[in-house]
């Protein structure tokens, strides 16, 4: 079953190409990477996928629907989730309350199981802003795992982390992949997304310049 | 003895800027826009409680409810007519809406109401309780007492129910937010009416203590917003503890100074946050205007 489809994407700003005609297919229970360098275009893929920025042409399809159409919030609640590359938390809020506005769940036994998963259970009181770069997103893979999210987007989710944390967001994204979750992760270290994924795209200035098979 | 009296004057000053302050405070937070015509709210929420009271002779507490409720209405009102169909446009334009919103409700109740003073019929003029050295009426008693309890509402609503955490995270990083599938416009819809609500209440509370006109809610909304900006913008806890300080201060002020002055004394003290700690007394520096 196909999970998420674009068909022939294009995003402009000004007279700058962000993205042109990019056209892909994601089975669901898939990883895909996606490479490129900077400003190649990836999280404004990312971007116009979650309807946080509005394609100039093209259509978003998730599960067979078209969503393109859609406000961000709606978007949201059809289970796609996404991990940030920057300012993914609520700072001013507790680590469970920044899981609980995510959901209609007020189970607190539930996001405690989550916040042991992702190894921050002993923080749940604290402010998220107290959290390391690594812990926040720790704690914005619980709150895609509280939501059960069946599309997940990882924007450079190992970015600045420190090695323990690195390991601990691996084996979190085994768990999710485990669980059948489709996943598209932006990430530049090479030996990494051919561990964790199992396709490939390459952007090149906008454009869908390749895309391999990793099995 | 004169003191105590200024100091429990002030504390009841504070309790009726506070209810207006926290609405401002949400809403700043929210929009990143002042909303300069809240006062006016509470004063139509103040000519409701009349109508009701005075006009159908229904008991004032009714009159109280049916002008909360309609502040909630009015302040989702004008949310939907003068704020969200200019939403994208710089907060400045915004800020010119709110001026407009506040002439136009203004004059609506002038219309039919006329200017002149309008008051609750409460009956003839308390005799004051003396206790602790200070002279308290029963009124100004009642107006301490509702502006608590719903303050204690406030703290509920926000911490403990789920419009209150998604209208916290709206306000944290609104994007975030909407990628969490939370519908953003309708958590703003929902901060309006909670703070319209409460300015309503305060303006019923402030028109049992002095009178009703339809300039009524023009200075406490700027004592409001003093507190707001002393207290530290976007903070609750912050705009109470601000509406405190400036009601006492004002109050307390007037043992030095002419009375004629009370005013003026919350303005200096706008002034002098403004340039020494513009984050206010619970701000946090890199937070609020600039975020």
């Amino acid at each position: 079953m196909i999970a998420l489809e674009l068909k022939s994407i294009s995003k402009h700003f000004g007279g700058v190409t962000a993205l042109e005609n990019v056209s892909f297919k994601l089975e669901q229970g898939k990883t895909l990477g996606l490479i490129g360098g900077n400003g190649s275009g990836k999280t404004t893929l990312l971007n116009v996928i979650t309807k946080m920025i509005s394609p100039n042409s093209g259509e978003v399809h998730f599960k067979g629907k078209r969503v393109d159409n859609l406000p961000a919030y709606k978007i949201a609640r059809l289970g796609i989730g996404r991990i940030f590359q920057i300012g993914g938390i609520f700072n001013n809020m507790t680590l469970l309350e920044n899981l609980f506005v995510a959901t209609n769940s007020g189970n607190e036994e539930e996001a405690e199981r989550i916040l042991n998963e992702v190894g921050l259970v002993q923080k749940k009181n604290e402010k998220a802003a107290t959290l390391s770069g690594g812990q926040q997103r720790l704690l914005e893979f619980g709150r895609v795992m509280i939501r059960n999210d069946e599309l997940i987007l990882l924007d450079e989710p190992f970015a600045g982390v420190s090695e323990g944390n690195c390991k601990k967001i691996e084996e979190v994204i085994g768990k999710l992949q485990k669980e059948g979750k489709t996943i598209i992760l932006i990430e530049h270290d090479s030996k990494r997304i051919k561990r964790i994924c199992n396709q490939l795209i390459e952007l090149d200035e906008g454009k869908l310049a390749k895309k391999t098979n990793i099995d | 003895m004169v003191f105590q009296q200024l100091v429990v004057n002030g504390i009841i000053a504070g309790s009726e800027y506070a209810l207006l302050a926290i609405g401002l405070t949400l809403i700043f937070g929210i929009l990143r826009i002042i909303h300069f015509a809240h006062g006016e709210v509470a004063m139509v929420g103040a000519y409701v409680a009349f109508v009701v009271s005075v006009s159908l002779g229904l008991p004032l507490p009714v009159g109280f409810v049916v002008a909360i409720c309609f502040g909630a209405l009015l302040g989702m009102a004008v949310n939907r007519f003068a704020f969200k169909p200019l939403r994208k446009q710089h907060v400045w334009i915004g800020l010119i809406a709110a001026i407009a919103v506040s002439i136009l409700l203004q004059n609506i109740i002038a219309l039919f109401f006329g200017n002149e003073i309008k008051t609750y019929n409460l009956g003839p003029v308390e005799k004051g309780m003396e206790m602790f050295g200070f002279i308290i009426t029963k009124t100004q008693v009642l107006i301490i007492v509702v502006a608590v309890a719903l303050m204690i509402l406030t703290w509920f609503f926000i911490k403990k129910t789920k419009t209150g955490q998604q209208a916290r995270a709206v306000a944290d990083n609104r994007h975030l937010a909407e990628s969490l599938g939370i519908d953003s416009e309708k958590v703003i819809a929902s901060t309006f009416a909670f703070g319209s609500a409460l300015a309503a209440a305060g303006g019923v509370l402030i028109a049992m203590e002095t009178n009703l006109d339809p300039m009524m809610g023009l200075m406490p909304n700027i004592k409001a917003f003093a507190a707001v900006i002393v207290g530290g913008v976007g903070s609750v806890p912050g705009a109470i503890l601000g509406s405190y300080f400036i009601g006492l201060t004002e109050n307390i002020g007037i043992w030095y100074l002419p009375s004629g002055y009370k005013d003026a004394i919350a303005f200096f003290i706008l002034i002098v946050f403004l340039l020494f700690r513009p984050q206010g007394i619970l701000g946090k520096k890199k937070e609020g205007i600039e975020q």
